[in-house]
């Protein structure tokens, strides 16, 4: 439905690029975008969603080139950016209302759908209440609402869960897994659990570039047999830390118990683990990308 | 950190943010512009320094002193003015940015920080004056007259004039950002430099004029005695008579004696002052006591939200049909007016009632007070309104949000258009009405085409610049010198009967479809990325 091909962004205040050669294929189900901060998520969002245009490459939504004719996404798109403003002298309803006239949504429809998007991310009591005095995660709450006031075929979310609680981003995480099924979801996080629990397919980002993409499984097959645990004194962690990739370190009264992902054992009485974790997956390559292999 | 380590940071920091800014390169051109245009050429048709009648035109020979003291004075009036709005956002920058909460917790006081302000805000005029300046160097041997340079002629009345005013700018600019709201501020400055500077600068010699002029006046009557019986020109003053003469002398400068030392340190002292009690009114970026507040930043007002979790579980949303997306106009025209109305919730009714009152007033008073005096008060009070057009989307960061929606270009930009289209139908349309049945059309149509153009440039200038300050600035300038000076080439509502009879209508009708379509463009860039 959405294929990327081939798209470079290069922003004119910087010599290099945010987004190199990039290509994929995104299919109804929940993509989830994985990489650390830099990596270029935010820019392909930003691409998808229509805000900026590629350097090169191009973006076809159902066969349809966005930078030529963006309202064919832009008519079907929910898009909560990273950083978003609110207009603070509004209150919930009112905000919701200005942004459904702007996405073209019919006034009465447009009710209904408040009341239900209201009630969904919890900000009925304060709905009255200028959003000028919200707090961030409130505020976020808010920018997911509007996201979903036009029912999109494609939801495209950056860094959604940031500055909601635990119980907010349950709630998202539930959503969205309520909302794939026919739809494209692309999710955009550096937080590896948040993909883990929803995603169907993962593309991991680094410097611009796509460094795999593949289902959670596959990932976690990637490191099996690459993940180990030892147990160390205190006295050799920061030893151990420059030489091996660590992925959890916990104190024991036995010594400190470090997770090292590592193609070989990393000393005597190493074990391997038996069920790597997904960001264990995702540190491996990225390390693997940083050090030019291929993964 | 000691306090003057404290200050050093503010002042530096305060400098960079702004210097760096791309508009401040386009600033520092028109610094350069500016400096060329005050020394004009001999056959240029307008003088900005002299004295002259229909025969002849006094001046100084363009030599060092004349030169510095001209581009000196000039600078000092024409930077009191637009270098307020260069530099008036230095404690929002801190606030929008978040960087104020870092301050706000540091163990600096708010003297200290408000006077780093004002420093800051001098520093990046005297960046500004010292381009000028330069410039003032190079216009001494692109005229030509006298190549000798006098380094202390050309500099000095810059230390001594206008570095002074700079610093008193630059403190009024922090009093004003402490003090008032930002809009409030923007155009009671364009008041206070209207109305106030021609009081103190009689009264307290604020921009040098007097012992410089009185110097130059010396040296003129001691070659042509008769001088100083014709028109003493300072600014601009277009049109220069066909067959009058140059007359030069030569002026070698003043000789700064204590006094005028003196005087001049007296201005720096209540900049000082005025940055220390703009401290008194600062509100240490709590937002409790926000005052200032347009922009939502990162750093907004937090507060415990008191919102009970409804059960994870019960999370389902209905569908919509695709025929309840339908991008009517009548849904996004009403939407921007409430966002329009909610802009300022305190006045709220009472603006109703007072833009209804306007109108019958319009339709009850005699035709020559209708149109001369309740027409301009009537286009004046709503321009905080108009200020908002183009530029919401960058005051409050909602852009992404906006133009990532469908089929948005011409139907908000039409509505935004619209919505100011109707404020100044409805509180200047009383006026219009009883031109047209007073049998006045013409005079109506004018008024009619001011209704066209005002939010044209509200909304060309709200697109291209982001901001509210250059269209409140900008408006009330013209509305001063048009509508309420007489000046009948800026007369952009028909106010003047001298305007609507000479057809200067016409020009402001052509310009309101060149700044509509101007900020069509702008807006369709926005949504190019």
């Amino acid at each position: 439905m959405l294929e990327i091909e081939g798209v470079s962004k290069r922003y004119k205040s910087s010599d290099s690029f945010a987004l190199q050669d990039y290509s994929l294929d995104v299919n109804p189900g929940i993509l989830g975008l994985l990489g650390p901060n830099g990596a270029g998520k935010s820019t392909l969002m930003r691409i998808i969603a229509t805000i900026t245009k590629p350097s090169m490459g191009s973006v076809t939504w159902r066969g349809s080139d966005i930078a030529k004719r963006p309202d064919d996404i832009r008519k079907v798109l929910g898009y909560l950016p990273q950083d978003f403003g609110v207009y603070p002298n509004l209150n919930a309803d009112e905000f919701l209302g200005y942004m459904a006239a702007v996405k073209g949504v019919d006034r009465r429809a447009a009710l209904g759908r408040i009341d239900e998007l209201i009630a969904f991310v919890n900000l009925v009591e304060a709905r009255k209440r200028p959003l000028g005095s919200y707090s961030g995660g409130m505020k976020q709450r808010i920018g997911v609402a509007q996201a979903l006031l036009n029912d999109p075929e494609i939801l495209v979310v950056d860094e959604p869960t940031v500055g909601l609680d635990p119980e907010g981003r349950v709630r998202f995480r539930h959503l969205l897994a309520e909302l794939s099924g026919d739809r494209v979801v692309i999710l955009s996080t550096h937080i590896v659990s948040d993909v883990e629990a929803v995603a169907n397919d993962i593309a991991i980002m680094n410097m611009g570039r796509l460094v795999r993409r593949s289902s959670p499984e596959e990932l976690l097959r990637l490191v099996e047999e690459r993940v180990w645990e030892w147990v160390i004194p205190s006295s050799d962690l920061q030893a151990v830390r420059k030489r091996h990739l660590l992925s959890s370190v916990i104190r024991h009264s036995d010594g400190v118990h470090v997770r090292v992902v590592s193609e070989e054992s990393p000393g005597s009485g190493a074990m391997l683990v038996d069920h790597p974790s997904l960001e264990e997956a995702y540190l491996y390559c990225i390390e693997s990308h940083r050090g030019g292999e291929a993964v | 950190m000691s306090v003057l380590g404290a200050l050093v940071s503010i002042v530096w920091v305060g400098f960079l943010n702004r210097v760096r800014r791309y508009s401040f390169l386009v600033t520092l051109v028109l610094c350069i512009v500016a400096g060329y245009v005050f020394v004009p050429a001999p056959g240029a048709n307008y003088v900005t320094l002299g004295w002259g009648s229909d025969a002849f035109f006094y001046r100084g020979v363009y030599n060092s002193a004349w030169i510095g003291s001209m581009v000196a004075l000039l600078t000092g009036m024409f930077l009191a003015l637009f270098g307020f709005y260069v530099v008036n956002d230095v404690v929002r920058l801190d606030d929008d940015s978040g960087v104020g909460q870092v301050i706000a917790t540091a163990p600096l006081g708010n003297p200290v920080y408000t006077l780093g302000c004002a420093v800051s805000n001098f520093l990046v005029l005297a960046c500004m004056v010292f381009i000028v300046f330069l410039t003032a160097l190079g216009m001494q041997f692109i005229r030509g007259e006298v190549f000798v340079v006098d380094i202390w002629a050309l500099l000095s009345p810059f230390l001594v004039i206008v570095v002074p005013l700079m610093f008193l700018v630059a403190a009024v600019a922090v009093f004003f950002e402490t003090t008032l709201s930002r809009s409030t501020g923007n155009i009671l400055y364009v008041f206070l430099w209207l109305f106030g500077v021609p009081i103190l600068s009689d009264s307290f010699d604020l921009f040098g004029n007097n012992l410089v002029i009185a110097s130059m006046r010396a040296a003129g009557e001691a070659v042509f005695p008769d001088m100083s019986r014709n028109q003493f020109i300072l600014g601009y003053s277009w049109g220069f008579p066909e067959g009058r003469e140059l007359a030069a002398f030569v002026w070698t400068g003043v000789q700064w004696g204590l006094e005028a030392i003196q005087a001049r340190l007296l201005i720096i002292v209540l900049a000082v002052c005025i940055s220390l009690l703009a401290s008194l009114r600062f509100n240490r970026f709590d937002p409790a006591g926000e005052s200032r507040g347009e922009v939502v930043s990162a750093m907004e007002p937090v507060e415990v939200s008191s919102v009970g979790v409804a059960p994870i579980g019960e999370i389902s949303l209905g569908d919509l049909g695709e025929d309840e997306v339908h991008f009517g106009f009548g849904s996004i025209l009403f939407a921007e007016m409430r966002l329009m109305l909610r802009e300022f919730p305190s006045i709220g009714g009472m603006g109703v009632l007072v833009a209804v009152g306007l109108f019958i007033g319009g339709l009850l008073l005699p035709v020559d007070l209708a149109r001369g005096l309740l027409l301009p008060m009537a286009w004046l009070l709503p321009v905080l309104y108009w200020s908002r057009l183009g530029n919401r989307e960058a005051r409050f960061g909602t852009g992404q949000l906006v133009f990532s929606s469908a089929r948005v270009l011409v139907r908000q930009y039409l509505a935004m258009w619209l919505v100011g289209f109707l404020i100044s139908l409805v509180t200047g349309g009383g006026v219009l009405l009883r031109l047209m049945l007073s049998g006045e059309v013409v005079g109506a149509l004018a008024v009619f085409v001011g209704a066209l153009f005002v939010p044209s440039l509200a909304l060309f200038l709200g697109v291209w610049t982001g901001s509210c300050k250059v269209f409140e600035f900008f408006y009330v300038l013209i509305w001063y010198v048009g509508p309420l000076s007489g000046a009948v080439s800026f007369d952009f509502m028909g106010a003047l009967p001298g305007s609507v009879a000479g057809g200067v209508w016409w020009f402001y009708l052509g310009a309101a479809f060149v700044l509509f379509g101007l900020g069509f463009v702008g807006r369709l860039r926005q949504l190019d990325g």
